[in-house]
């Protein structure tokens, strides 16, 4: 995806992929960051209790927690009220 | 629409290499280099980088719609509002990505149709040519097709323009919208800031 995102976009990416424990490198990749937004991002989102750390021996990975369903939630009723009806691609 | 699109800016690239080719024919048979073919010459050239280059933006704007497109109809049924909201969001990005080319396009298509408006009315007047002094009227049937293709090239760059300003503005709505809805997830994250 496009570097057109709104951070609002990208935190919705961020929690709906750790919806399961993710590493850094597999966020990041995955939600086409630099390791450095990456980082930023991730921060904020441990900040606000969006996302928890999971230590398992040396890896870490982060979570999305309750709170982060909330969010997915409104993010997801936000944009589909964008739309009438279902997604449509015509010019 | 897609293929009216492309088919006008073939003919726009058709007609900048047609006016190039003609200009040299007669500046190379007048044997020397004439100001006003020279200009039209690069007129031409212009005007034929103009329509390879619509035809390129237009390629790669409708083919990542069709990419999307596919992903899209690959999900349907097994679609779950996550899936969903994804897909919303390419949109809006393929449409953010491509916001400045469909905003030139808009203008193009429109200035080019009024240009074929006027070249296919010329045309038309020339068609049936009033011979004032003899009160003759000289109806000048080769310029039939030329007459019939600039009005044809007209209405379609004119309703190119339309619809892309449709598209446009629908668009530009649902940015507007998801703006408001970025005041709201801010409000909500502040508030639930532990």
């Amino acid at each position: 995806m496009s570097e057109r995102r709104t951070r609002y976009e990208i935190y919705w990416e961020i929690l709906v992929f750790c919806k399961t424990p993710r590493s850094f490198t597999g966020i990041i990749n995955r939600c086409d960051l630099n390791s450095k937004t990456g980082q930023e991002y991730l921060e904020l989102l441990c900040r606000k209790g969006y996302l928890s750390l999971m230590k398992d021996h040396e890896k870490t990975s982060y979570i999305a927690t309750e709170r982060a369903a909330e969010y997915i939630a409104l993010f997801g009723h936000l944009y589909q009220t964008l739309f009438d009806e279902i997604p449509g691609f015509k010019l | 629409m897609s293929i009216s699109n492309l088919v006008f800016a073939a003919i726009t690239m058709a007609y900048g290499i047609m006016f190039i080719v003609t200009r040299l024919q007669e500046m190379a048979q007048a044997g020397s280099l004439l100001l006003m073919p020279l200009i039209m010459v690069i007129v031409g050239f212009a005007v034929a980088v103009l329509g390879i280059k619509w035809i390129l933006a237009s390629v790669e704007i409708f083919s990542s719609i069709e990419e999307l497109k596919s992903a899209y109809d690959a999900k349907k049924g097994q679609m779950t509002p996550e899936d969903s909201t994804g897909f919303i969001i390419q949109m809006i990005n393929q449409y953010r990505t491509n916001k400045a080319t469909i905003r030139t396009m808009i203008l193009v298509c429109t200035a080019g149709g009024f240009c074929f408006l006027v070249l296919g009315i010329m045309s038309s007047i020339e068609f049936v040519s009033a011979g004032l002094p003899s009160g003759m009227i000289t109806l000048n049937y080769l310029l039939i097709p030329s007459a019939f293709l600039s009005l044809g090239i007209a209405t379609v760059s004119l309703l190119c323009s339309y619809y892309f300003r449709r598209y446009a503005s629908v668009w530009d709505m649902r940015l507007s919208e998801i703006s408001r809805s970025e005041n709201v997830l801010e409000k909500t994250m502040e508030q639930n800031s532990p």
